[in-house]
């Protein structure tokens, strides 16, 4: 029930962030972050593209990766309405990704958007950003270990 | 949609309107969402930080802001609590702020007022979540800069308009522990009171 | 799991609820310090709107990927924030306008191409009178950017303007919105069949 990488992805495919959450999380460079950036941006535009079914909504409707489940982790990834993309990977069966995604884009609004200091579509530098992070990842984590597995 | 004929300046005059607009709801308790004024600040600091050479600067430009503000409040609370004395003691008037116009401002009176050890002319009113600070990461390049400078100027334009100048400055202190994560840091609002305020408070006393 | 959505004005004073407070009065002093500094460096009136208007785009654009953030985390708010017409950008601002700033607002026209929408009390301009001499001026116009800067990224192309203004002696502040174009949603673009 371990998080390990979270990137954040611009609306241009840029990658503006990305940390491991925890020490089982492999060392990804510099480099191949922004390789994983580009390229996670690009499949999940040609999934959108690919996908013979349309989510309601038309042209303004998120379609596009939102999981990927393989043997040795999750993804999954959270796209807002206005094309930024928020990508959690954690090890398999971890619950609740896309709640804990969805309060990662509230503290993204609150830690970044407010940050003076912060220019658009550009790399996040905001340390409250970075904190508050760990607090909600480390919040779930033991709640996550205290209560029994629920089933799905 | 019929647009009354008006006329281009105001017809009422400021002075015959109630305090803060119109209804039977005073305005002193209105609110809006603290992110809106995050906001609003956030394009000031920028705003500023645009037309400025040096980090003092910044503070100052925002100081400046707050004095004006600061200056208003002052007669804002005095109209108020329909008290007209004028405070003559400097005891009192550094409660005023730190309790009367802090509750006003940021609904709670500041977390505390100190005085100085090694500077009789030295005070300090602490605040752990000053709003101006909430949502504020200061790059580390920017060398100490707080962003509450602008109501260190609050401070200074009230104790100024009431007769106690002071040259008063935000100063960002480590918290001891992380009580409001993820805030890391409370602001201490240093006052240091022009030499004849000293006198004059010890000759009163 | 069928359960009824809740209605804009409901999901809106849900999340007034939930903000955070400041005072309104340190807000609209703190506005006020900001105009009168636009008014000491920029001296036309032309030059300070603009700004005002930057500035209110700029906060526009964020708050509404808070309000966006803060509705998705509660349960029953799907309907009531889709915006793919024009239309529905009027419930959307509605909510905005009471979570940010508490105004509740009534709508006025309705049509395909503008809306516009009331309210009462404008938390801008407490205090404030304008002197004669900039009676021109939209004391408001930073409102009139942020309304612009959040339906730009509902990808709405639109005018605003304060047709109805409390402070120019109007019974009422009214916000008129003026659909210019409908933008294109990006990344997805690139990779469309010919």
């Amino acid at each position: 029930m371990v998080f390990l990488h979270l990137f954040v992805v611009n609306r241009s495919g840029g990658l503006i962030h990305h940390r491991h959450l925890s020490n089982k999380a492999p060392k990804i460079g510099t480099n191949e972050w922004l390789r994983i950036g580009s390229t996670f941006h690009s499949l999940h535009a040609i999934a959108a593209e690919a996908s013979p079914v349309r989510l309601p909504g038309g042209k303004n409707s998120n379609d596009g990766i939102e999981e990927m489940v393989t043997g040795g982790m999750v993804l999954r990834s959270f796209q807002t309405r206005t094309g930024i993309k928020f990508v959690l990977t954690a090890e398999p069966q971890t619950p609740d990704l896309g709640q804990v995604l969805k309060e990662i884009y509230v503290l993204y609004t609150e830690c970044v958007l407010k940050d003076p200091f912060y220019e658009l579509e550009m790399p996040i530098r905001s340390e409250l950003f970075v904190h508050a992070v760990d607090a909600l990842v480390e919040r779930v984590q033991n709640a996550v270990s205290i209560s029994p597995t629920k089933h799905r | 949609m019929n647009r009354l004929s008006a006329p281009t300046s105001i017809s009422v005059n400021i002075l015959d309107r109630p305090i803060g607009g119109r209804g039977s709801r005073s305005t002193s308790e209105q609110t809006v969402s603290l992110s809106m004024f995050s906001y609003l600040y956030s394009e000031i600091v920028q705003y500023h930080q645009n037309r400025v050479d040096s980090i003092s600067e910044l503070e100052r430009k925002l100081e400046a802001t707050g004095y004006g503000v600061g200056l208003r409040v002052l007669e804002l609370l005095t109209f108020r609590t329909k008290d007209y004395t004028r405070e003559t003691s400097l005891m009192n008037m550094l409660q005023f702020v730190s309790t009367t116009a802090w509750k006003s401002l940021f609904g709670k009176a500041a977390d505390s007022l100190e005085r100085s050890i090694d500077h009789a002319d030295e005070y300090m009113i602490v605040d752990y979540a000053p709003i101006t600070s909430t949502f504020v990461s200061v790059p580390a390049d920017f060398g100490g800069l707080s962003v509450d400078a602008y109501i260190s100027g609050m401070i200074g334009g009230m104790l100024d308009g009431a007769g106690f100048p002071a040259r008063v400055t935000a100063h960002s202190v480590a918290l001891e522990d992380v009580v409001l994560p993820p805030r890391k840091e409370k602001a201490v609002f240093l006052v240091k009171f022009a030499a004849s305020v000293l006198e004059r408070d010890a000759h009163l006393s | 799991m069928a359960s009824k959505s809740w209605s804009p004005t409901y999901l809106a004073n849900q999340l007034w609820a939930k903000q955070p407070k400041a005072n309104a009065e340190l807000f609209a002093l703190t506005y006020g310090a900001l105009v009168a500094e636009l008014v000491r460096d920029l001296e036309t009136n032309d030059k300070i709107q603009a700004e005002l208007d930057r500035m209110g785009h700029s906060m526009g654009i964020r708050s509404v990927e808070e309000f966006l953030a803060k509705a998705s985390l509660e349960p029953q708010s799907q309907t009531a924030v889709t915006c793919s017409q024009f239309k529905d950008t009027s419930d959307v601002l509605k909510m905005a306008l009471k979570m940010f700033l508490g105004i509740t607002t009534e709508a006025g026209v309705q049509e395909d191409s503008h809306f516009s929408i009331q309210f009462a009390e404008n938390p801008l301009s407490l205090f404030v009178e304008l002197p004669p001499d900039r009676s021109d001026l939209e004391y408001s116009q930073l409102l009139c950017g942020y309304v612009r800067g959040m339906l730009e990224m509902l990808q709405f192309d639109v005018t605003v303007t304060m047709a109805q203004s409390v402070l120019r002696g109007d019974e009422v502040n009214e916000m008129r919105v003026d659909l210019n174009q409908v933008l294109q949603a990006g990344a997805g673009d690139d990779y469309q069949e010919e």
